[in-house]
């Protein structure tokens, strides 16, 4: 029975396992195989490189030429289509190139001069054709040049793109909308930016201070009507730009909201418009359980002012938690020369102690010596 | 008889605003050098004493704040006059480079023509 099993066991293996010919025949295969495989990505790596190379020269040839005139031009009053005399669309990726960098760096009748070649050349259709298709990297540059040359011809385009799944449209089209100021679209940016996964607040922050002042105005007319999240974002942009007339609004929401990240933006904004109001409210939150929202707090205190504060900043330099201790170092600094001078004699009191510790780390971070008194 | 040109060294490193201003101050009558970072263009300063140097604040390699204070704290080359381009007109960045010894102080995004008269201000 054994010796049965181990003959059938053989053959199997016999079967699954080739002969010494048959190896040497498959790896010969796997060889030549791989050598194939090889030399094709030489040929595609050296075609891309020789792509390049002559794209390169192509550039380098077309700029050459066009760049005097492009220069003559810059600043004039004359016809941007002269620029493109001669110029074929397959050379506006080029002229584009140089174009992006200045937009970004010229100002005055010079801006002005790269503004009118996109809003009133073929160029224009040329970056219409990339905004309406579906290619990212056409869609985003068409945007950037429509929102630098504060195109108001295409804003509903732009608006359509808000709700892409690519973040980087979404983020490009919303931008280009703030750089053209379009008002009536700041509420749809602010929706469509809950549905982008990848964004982060910072830089729906900065899309949305690319609007002017006026955007504020508008934010505030809808804060009652919308969620926490349209109101902390709204609030934040009112913070930014010292919207004061936004006060009452603020209130009543801090007064009356539960959700940290919006109570935090609420008591951030009283304390940069120094909202005096808003000071019976901070007391409140002085005593937080929550050690953000008690920061926060003491922060806007700070800067709403007022020496009477200094003992009470000072109590929380004793505290247990560090964030609190910092906030209230620096909100004693913030108080003037009475607050510096309580802070220093902290410093010195006690080198062991933490408030001292903490009383030092301010005093040298803000190049204050210490031993001045 | 050669042309007696006032020489400029403007350091700059977008390659876009480098040859637009090469171009405007070349018309202008102005023999100029261009840098693309801050290597050597304090070395280049000393051997060459230049009429003018444009530095721009962030540039790769040495920042245009290191080399307006190297120029400076030169006695060899602390009447050079220097413009300083800076991209944020933030109050802190203008003292610093107006407390280092610049001349004058130009922020980004600019016009060609304000820089050009600031330039010809500085030069007569």
């Amino acid at each position: 029975m054994k010796f049965y099993f181990s003959k059938k066991l053989l053959l199997i293996c016999g079967n699954l396992f080739p002969s010494g010919d048959q190896l040497l025949y498959i790896l010969t295969q796997i060889i030549l195989f791989l050598t194939i495989v090889s030399i094709l990505l030489v040929i595609t790596v050296l075609i891309i490189r020789l792509l390049n190379k002559s794209d390169e020269k192509r550039k380098s040839v077309f700029l050459s030429k066009w760049e005097k005139r492009f220069y003559e031009y810059l600043g004039s009053p004359d016809d941007p289509n002269k620029l493109l005399t001669d110029v074929k669309p397959s050379q506006y990726k080029f002229l584009l190139m140089v174009l992006r960098d200045l937009f970004s760096l010229l100002d005055g009748k010079d801006l002005e001069s790269l503004k009118r070649i996109i809003n009133e050349t073929s160029i224009y259709n040329f970056l219409l054709k990339d905004l309406k298709s579906n290619r990212t990297k056409r869609i985003i540059r068409a945007a950037y040049f429509f929102g630098a040359a504060n195109n108001q011809n295409v804003k509903a385009i732009l608006f359509g793109h808000l709700y892409s799944n690519k973040t980087d449209v979404f983020i490009y089209c919303a931008r280009a909308l703030a750089r053209i100021n379009a008002l009536e679209y700041a509420s749809a940016i602010l929706h469509a930016s809950r549905y982008q996964k990848e964004l982060s607040t910072d830089i729906l922050i900065s899309i949305l201070l690319e609007y002017k002042s006026d955007v504020c105005k508008y934010l505030l007319e809808r804060l009652k009507f919308e969620d926490d999240y349209y109101k902390r974002i709204s609030i934040q942009i009112f913070r930014f730009h010292g919207f004061r007339e936004a006060a009452d609004s603020v209130l009543e929401i801090f007064q009356s909201s539960t959700n940290k990240k919006l109570l935090i933006e609420c008591i951030k904004y009283a304390g940069t418009i120094e909202c005096i109001d808003a000071i019976p409210y901070l007391w409140e939150h002085f005593e937080h359980p929550d050690i953000e929202v008690k920061t926060a707090a003491i922060e806007a205190l700070a800067k709403i002012g007022g020496t009477e504060l200094i003992p009470i900043f000072a109590q929380r330099l004793y505290e247990s938690s560090f964030e609190v201790n910092i906030a209230a170092a620096e909100a004693l600094l913030d108080s003037g020369e009475k607050g510096i001078k309580l802070l220093k004699i902290i410093a010195k009191s006690n080198s062991d102690s933490r408030a001292a510790a903490v009383a030092k780390f301010v005093l040298s971070e803000n190049f204050i010596e210490i031993e001045d008194e | 008889m050669a042309e007696n040109k006032k020489k400029i060294f403007y350091a700059e490193d977008s390659d876009s605003l480098v040859k637009l201003m090469s171009y405007k101050l070349q018309n202008e009558g102005y023999d100029i050098t261009v840098f693309t970072n801050g290597e050597n263009v304090y070395e280049s300063v000393v051997a060459d004493k230049p009429d003018l140097v444009i530095l721009d604040l962030m540039m790769p390699i040495k920042d245009g704040l290191t080399i307006l204070k190297e120029i400076k704290s030169n006695p060899d080359t602390h009447n050079i006059p220097v413009i300083m381009l800076t991209t944020n007109a933030e109050e802190e960045t203008i003292l610093k480079a107006l407390e280092s010894g610049a001349n004058e102080y130009i922020t980004k995004p600019f016009s060609t023509a304000v820089l050009l008269a600031k330039i010809k201000k500085i030069l007569g």
